[in-house]
């Protein structure tokens, strides 16, 4: 009994594999016309359709005319032939039709999820946005091969199909212009963008600019992500993107072309105005990091709550760790306050003088400062533990685990962790511009040399200039160099001169001269990718010369009766 | 015992439908045509090196193989001698023979180093010797099948090597358009004042250029070479003047013996100066614009060399079968009255010599082709969206996935 139980059981199992694997075939007539036949041959589908396509979802796709529909395996047609485009999303188990002109979405079952009545839907991105629009005219865009809308309104999809924002604003535009970055006046600004037919909104929408205008966000009102107005229209010449619930803002004045600085709460409305008739950058406040904000006034830099009131004042420099999460005011003498983006002050009377917070945006990095202590150099933790001990005559930021050093009047590079990557050897040295960089630059006497972390030393020509590595290349220029004058060289600039500045070597991580003859360094990034194809390997002659010619041929050109000379040949 | 065959039965329609969408996934080989493409550029004319750097922006197209040479643009400061003829051009024939073009196309296809006459056969190997792994271990058994699988794809490889000519001259139409340019100042210094920036020059720019621009056209004269490379040919090369490692005497040979190398005229056509339409399109950039008028000229040629030189012909392989659909559209001249053979391909196992046989024919359903000439999507034209045609069988048995189609010369 239980041996029958089983058997049948597997069976099951076994023809539900079958059927699951083995959707119906798609049988053409003799009259050309298609349908769809179960396993044994048997109609399921009637022959009757333009085409039919190869089961997906648990339905086929057919189509009449230029119309596609949905049918299931039973032969039901569960999504009439009425749409003009039908294409199944396997990623989010959605389909998207388009009728006419008009673009919409059913659910994984066929059903209508979002009406086909939006002229745009975009492709989602990753935070699970996507643009809809209504209305507007199908636009093509030369320059750049694609088409867009004029004369729209549009709004926000949410992943799900619900919409986020309708799609009733003529003007809808992203906090996607960031400002002063990595400087203290760091931001979002909104910023008037033209999307095509297949981009992606670029933010997490979780507050967008809107208007009735739609062609410059100069003066636009803020929604937050559900559609609802946080800033109205023409309160503000320009709002930053909104953080802990408050706006940085700038107004400006045609007349005396000067600007008022201040912060909207939004959770009241209540506009604040900090700054009067000044000329800016936009560097001179920072928005607001939870409870405290910076703002520069006559030279002095000063903490202010969510009141602005002053909390703190008479700083002279502001320092902004870009994701570190401190800040540092130092005052003229050069005593360091720091605080967190709470306001509250961190390494309360460690008497610090100078600071230099990480660089990049690693997480890592961002535990470690640098301070200056009674004119020595160390490195801290966020605890204000001792990394590296006090005893440098300079240092800069933590780069990737690394940081450059200065003792005994010569540089060299350490890691968090103590170890001596690069000896302070050296007249000079170059931070890492990548993770787990294989090389950097030292400088000894007037020339700088490629040292392989690897083989603890300086490798190959000393060079009097040098680009940075990236994928184990770099452009470097020796001391004494000469461009060959001919042609090809003079085709690389616009008056036909040959200036050797323009040019240089390819080494690599190693000092190997990957290229022992001028190459413009304004096409590195192209020669660069010529040389990966192949692999990183020193050029003969023959590749040389044709590398030349290849990034040259937009610039070279010849008389038709000429018989043109073997140099400018490749083969 | 009953147990274990079920078992085994269930099992089995597990492993066949795996088996089947493993098929399915199967790449598809060809040979493509080769072509090394160039342009005669009028300095004489206005927009002369937009019109050039229009035409070096141009991608090869996707049914040929890219064998240019680093030579893309040569100059004349006059109008080309001859060039609305149907005939053979002289002039251009003295350039490409004086310039030896024969001879580096050949090198281009072995590699050559130029100063050590080192040759190689990997790109005949990627643009179409499939038994890639076969050729390998007969090179290192020194075997004759290499060399009969070496000459197979020669002769459909580089026997298929073509240069193309491009005389390009501009066809003036200006046209007005003042009230967009004016209009375009007005709008430019609202947003000037409003954020501190002045655009006002910006905006004359752009109202000059539309006033100048508006209504461009090209016309195209190219003319369509053919390298010969047959058996004495391929002979006096392997022999005389190819080597795998570096061989003084063979590159000087070589060097000596460039015009052994010899292209054949094989036909021209010149494009029918439609303007291109410009329906939707921006008129603020003219760039563009000039692209657009010189890509659809020279695509259009293309296809009609194709239709009047059978070896130049495009050739691709079927997508499905049910429906028929193929990768081939307005671009390549497919319309409503084109007909096309289906080819099956037969492999000699002996020499891995290929021929092609006749299998059927078919004809594009006139709602359902693609309409895949440049910015045709931008335009919004039927069609371009569809991404291949689809087709219905004139005659001819079964087809499959693979079998490559070819159009029949009307004419």
């Amino acid at each position: 009994m239980k041996l029958r139980k089983t058997l049948t059981l597997l069976c099951l199992l076994g023809m539900a594999g079958s059927l699951f694997a083995q959707e119906l075939s798609i049988k053409v007539n003799e009259n050309g016309k298609a349908g769809y036949v179960d396993a044994t041959g048997g109609e399921v589908v009637p022959c009757k359709y333009d085409a039919a396509y190869a089961f997906e979802n648990g339905f086929g796709k057919v189509m009449k005319g230029e119309k596609f529909g949905l049918v299931d395996k039973s032969g039901t047609l569960v999504v009439p032939v009425s749409y003009d485009e039908l294409t199944y999303d396997a990623a989010r188990n959605i389909y998207r039709v388009k009728k006419g002109k008009k673009y919409g979405y059913l659910d994984g079952k066929g059903n209508v999820l979002l009406k086909p009545q939006y002229s745009l839907i975009s492709p989602f991105n990753r935070y699970g946005k996507a643009l809809i629009a209504m209305g507007g005219k199908v636009t093509a865009d030369n320059k750049v091969k694609k088409n867009y809308l004029v004369g729209a309104k549009y709004g926000v999809l949410n992943a799900d199909g619900t919409v986020a924002i309708p799609a009733k604003y003529k003007g809808l535009y992203e906090f996607r212009k960031i400002v002063n970055e990595g400087k203290v006046g760091h931001g979002a600004m909104l910023e008037k963008v033209t999307y095509y037919f297949g981009d992606t909104l670029l933010t997490d929408c979780k507050y967008m600019g809107f208007d009735t205008r739609g062609w410059v966000a100069l003066g636009a009102g803020v929604l937050d992500e559900n559609g609802t107005i946080v800033i109205k229209p023409a309160t503000v010449s320009y709002a930053f993107r909104p953080n802990a619930g408050m706006a940085r803002f700038y107004d400006y004045f045609t007349r005396s072309k000067s600007f008022n600085v201040g912060y909207i709460k939004l959770a009241t409305q209540q506009k604040q105005t900090f700054l009067n008739g000044v000329q800016t950058d936009f560097n001179d406040a920072t928005d607001f990091m939870d409870d405290i904000a910076a703002i520069a006034k006559n030279g002095v830099w000063n903490i202010v709550d969510r009141n602005l009131s002053i909390v703190n004042s008479n700083y002279k420099y502001l320092t902004k760790g870009t994701k570190c999460g401190l800040w540092c005011l130092q005052t003229a003498d050069g005593k360091c306050d720091f605080f967190d983006t709470a306001g509250k002050p961190v390494f309360e009377g460690q008497g610090y003088a100078g600071v230099f917070f990480p660089r990049s945006e690693q997480e890592a990095d961002q535990r470690y400062i640098a301070v200056k202590k009674d004119n020595v150099w160390g490195l801290i933790d966020r605890d204000n533990n001792t990394v590296l001990p006090f005893e440098y005559e300079q240092m800069t930021s933590v780069q990737f685990g690394w940081i450059p050093v200065k003792k005994g009047g010569k540089w060299g590079m350490q890691s968090v962790d103590g170890t001596s990557i690069v000896p302070t050897a050296y007249d000079d040295i170059t931070s890492a511009v990548v993770p787990d960089t294989k090389a950097v630059y030292v400088k000894q006497g007037s020339l700088w040399y490629v040292y392989n972390i690897a083989q603890h030393k300086a490798l190959g020509s000393g060079y009097k200039a040098a680009g940075r590595f990236i994928d184990g290349l770099a452009w470097a220029r020796p001391e004494k160099f000469t461009v060959p004058d001919n042609m090809v060289y003079r085709s690389f600039s616009s008056d036909n001169s040959i200036s050797a500045e323009n040019f240089g070597y390819i080494i690599d991580n190693e000092g190997r001269e990957i290229v022992s003859q001028p190459l413009p360094i304004a096409q590195i990034e192209e020669i660069r990718n010529e040389i990966l194809k192949k692999g990183i390997h020193p050029l003969t002659q023959n590749e040389t010369k044709n590398l030349l010619l290849k990034i040259s041929v937009r610039s070279r050109h010849y008389d038709l009766n000429s018989q043109i000379s073997e140099e400018n040949w490749d083969y | 015992m009953k147990y274990n065959i079920i078992c085994s039965v269930v099992a089995g329609c597990f492993i066949a439908s795996t088996a089947f969408a493993q098929e399915e996934g199967k790449e598809i080989d060809y040979r493509r045509s080769s072509i090394y493409s160039v342009m005669v550029s009028h300095t004489d004319q206005n927009y002369a090196d937009e019109i050039k750097q229009a035409f070096l922006d141009m991608e090869v197209p996707d049914k040929y193989n890219d064998h240019n040479l680093s030579v893309k643009v040569i100059d004349m400061d006059k109008k080309l001698k001859g060039a609305r003829s149907d005939q053979e051009n002289q002039i251009i024939t003295n350039f490409l023979n004086q310039n030896n073009i024969g001879s580096r196309l050949v090198g281009k296809w072995f590699n050559r180093d130029a100063y050590t006459g080192q040759c190689d056969v990997e790109l005949v190997k990627e643009r179409g010797l499939y038994n890639a792994s076969e050729f390998d271990k007969a090179i290192a058994a020194r075997s004759q099948r290499a060399r009969a699988l070496l000459e197979d794809a020669g002769e459909e490889l580089i026997g298929n090597t073509f240069v193309l000519v491009n005389d390009i001259r501009y066809i003036d139409k200006a046209q007005k358009a003042k009230g967009f340019a004016t209009a375009l100042r007005i709008i430019g210094q609202v947003a000037g004042a409003a954020t501190g920036v002045n655009t006002s020059n910006l905006t004359d720019n752009l109202g000059d250029m539309i006033e100048s621009i508006k209504g461009f056209k090209v016309k195209i004269n190219t003319f369509l070479y053919q390298l010969e490379w047959d058996e004495a040919t391929s002979a006096n090369f392997y022999q005389n003047h190819y080597s795998d490692t570096p061989d003084e005497s063979k590159r000087k040979a070589f060097e000596l013996g460039r015009s052994n190398y010899k292209l054949k005229f094989a036909g021209k056509v010149e494009s029918k100066g439609n303007t291109a339409s410009f329906m939707g399109i921006n008129e603020d950039q003219p760039q563009v614009m000039v692209l657009k008028a010189c890509t659809r000229a020279i695509d259009e040629n293309i296809a009609d060399l194709g239709h009047e030189v059978e070896a130049f012909r495009v050739r691709v392989p079927l997508l499905s079968t049910e429906p028929i659909t193929a990768p081939i559209g307005m671009k390549e001249g497919v319309s409503k009255n084109s007909r096309f053979e289906v080819l099956e391909v037969n492999e000699d196992p002996e020499t891995g010599k290929r021929t092609y046989k006749r299998a059927g024919v078919i004809q594009p359903i006139s709602s359902l082709i693609w309409d895949n000439r440049f910015m045709a999507e931008e335009e919004g034209a039927p069609g371009a969206t569809l991404g291949k045609t689809t087709f219905k069988k004139v005659s001819g048995g079964d087809f499959y996935p693979g079998m490559l189609i070819r159009e029949i010369a009307s004419k």
